[in-house]
């Protein structure tokens, strides 16, 4: 294979490698019950203890291995497919933060807004192509071989060319966990756009940002005030 | 029909291959209603030693499928099927999410085994995954018409997107029956169910569905085999928002069986052309002065006749068979 050949079968997207079927059903249970776990933990007082927390995790994982109509994935999957890679491994350091009761922390860093910024546009750009309003297919693009490296190179940028790499080495190794795991599996369509990003990760990205451009606003009306 | 459907809808037939014991097989959906929740996938064989059709047979049930996806399936619909070179029958059905039609995906089975082997056995399938076709939950895809054969043994299968605004898409397949990419085939946002017409190897036409104002069958076509489309003017024929079919016999002989009417479903037509654009009425399939409803035809080519299948008053299955040259032979329901 020349150099010609190679870079083609970088960027061509008429040979999309989608996953077994028997991945895609193991994933499915499996990241709908990380994040299912993640939402309860959230709701669950923090005066709980260690083992209770466990417990709950533990069966609402366990949960999602029901058969059929049973499984929470089941209904979950039926209404929105799988989660997305991001959302599932975001879901899964959230269950462990809170299983090693660990304190909340600021997270919202500049490195998340400007990660939630991209993803926001990023899912704005799916959801018009989604909807045919661009002359060309976005959606088609995802199923690349180079675009995950590209995108992942993109987003990590500002970390390279700034010196907040060295707080923020956590995201960047989040971003390579989701391309490497998208690599060797293909989960959860083959195509890389639902492994980053799906539409209820999008829309709590777009809440983070509005609420940091809403809360930016009132602090400067504040300035102007005084 | 089976027992306890009073509701059938949307069939395809396949030509089976030479040395199989039937001809034809279709296949359609049916149950208490369209979109109910007992609505499963049927088929039935037409035998070429006893000239008739097998009993209708369920192939695609949604709580069975939906058990190897480990997700639901709510409601079935509009099957389409393929020979792969392998001699596996693939079947591509609409499935939905929460939601109606706007809400499906499009499921691929594929058939366990194949129809060289053991050709008498009862056919089964197996669940092969949900078609990824898009970013926002993989919803509004569907399937209606018969797919395009390729020289290379794959085929491009029409599709159809439908979540508010409507617009038609080409999926391509290989010789294995795997999923290739997807092109879209107009820039317009009120076309459905595309129907492909190959002219020649690189040059097809799409005909399609009208769900706008203009109530004509309206056109698209490529010249280097579905990379690029660009939308035609409207065919003088009319439609009435409603589906159609088309086979290429050879090149020059191109039929489509349509619905004539602009505000009705009660008339079905059958047309031939040379080129695809200029149509003329070969057969009156079917009329219903009452205003009922022929629609949703199937075209296919199978032991030297033209097979035909459509909707009757969204109650059953009817099938004409048409001996060469444009003879019809007989007819039944």
């Amino acid at each position: 294979m020349n150099w010609i050949d190679l870079f083609h079968s970088w960027i061509e997207t008429t040979g999309p490698e989608l996953p077994a079927l028997i991945w895609r059903r193991w994933y499915l249970d499996l990241a709908w019950g990380l994040v299912m776990s993640a939402f309860i933990l959230a709701a669950i007082p923090r005066r709980r203890s260690v083992l209770n927390k466990t417990l709950v995790a533990g069966l609402t994982l366990l949960s999602c291995q029901l058969p059929g109509i049973w499984a929470p994935s089941y209904w979950l999957g039926l209404a929105f497919q799988a989660p997305s890679i991001s959302s599932a491994l975001l879901a899964a350091w959230f269950v462990q933060r809170k299983l090693r009761a660990q304190d909340e922390e600021q997270w919202v860093k500049p490195a998340v807004l400007w990660l939630a910024g991209l993803g926001a546009i990023l899912g704005w750009l799916l959801l018009l192509d989604t909807l045919a309003l661009f002359p060309w297919s976005l959606f088609t693009v995802g199923f690349s071989a180079l675009t995950p490296g590209l995108l992942m190179l993109l987003a990590l940028c500002p970390w390279m060319l700034s010196r907040a790499m060295d707080r923020d080495l956590a995201w960047a190794a989040f971003l390579l966990a989701v391309m490497c795991i998208f690599i060797v599996l293909r989960l959860p369509n083959g195509n890389f756009w639902n492994a980053l990003l799906d539409p209820w990760l999008w829309l709590g990205l777009n809440g983070i940002v509005l609420r940091h451009v809403v809360r930016r606003l009132i602090r400067r009306q504040k300035i102007i005030k005084t | 029909m089976p027992n306890n459907t009073p509701s059938a809808h949307a069939s395809a037939v396949l030509a089976m291959p030479q040395g199989h014991p039937s001809a034809v097989m279709a296949f359609w959906f049916a149950g208490s209603r369209e979109s109910g929740a007992d609505v499963q996938i049927y088929s039935s064989q037409f035998d070429r030693s006893s000239q008739s059709w097998s009993p209708a047979v369920v192939v695609v049930n949604r709580w069975q499928k939906s058990g190897r996806l480990r997700h639901g399936l709510r409601r079935l619909g509009n099957p389409v099927a393929w020979i792969d070179r392998q001699q596996r029958i693939h079947l591509y059905v609409v499935a939905t999410g929460w939601g109606g039609w706007a809400a499906s995906r499009i499921l691929h089975l594929r058939q366990v085994g194949n129809l060289g082997v053991e050709p008498d056995k009862a056919i089964e399938f197996q669940t092969q995954g949900l078609l990824p076709l898009s970013w926002l939950w993989n919803i509004s895809h569907l399937v209606r018409n018969s797919p395009l054969l390729l020289q290379d043994g794959g085929m491009v299968l029409p599709a159809y997107f439908e979540l508010g605004m409507k617009f038609p898409l080409a999926l391509r397949f290989d010789a294995e029956g795997d999923y290739r990419g997807m092109v879209r085939i107009s820039a317009q946002r009120d076309l459905l169910q595309p129907a492909l017409l190959p002219r020649s190897p690189t040059d097809w036409l799409a005909l399609m569905r009208d769900s706008g104002s203009d109530k004509r069958i309206r056109v698209a076509q490529t010249r280097d085999a579905g990379q690029h489309w660009e939308d035609r003017p409207n065919l003088l024929l009319r439609n009435p928002d409603a589906a159609l079919a088309t086979l290429a016999l050879a090149p020059g002989q191109l039929l489509m069986a349509h619905n004539p009417r602009e505000n009705s479903r009660a008339i079905l037509d059958l047309s031939c052309s040379s080129d695809g654009l200029n149509w003329s009425q070969l057969d009156s399939i079917k009329q219903d002065p009452l205003g009922g409803e022929y629609s949703y035809p199937a075209l296919a080519w199978a032991d030297n006749s033209l097979w035909l299948t459509f909707t009757d008053q969204r109650q059953s299955i009817a099938w004409r068979r048409y001996a060469a040259p444009a003879r019809q032979e007989k007819q039944s329901q």
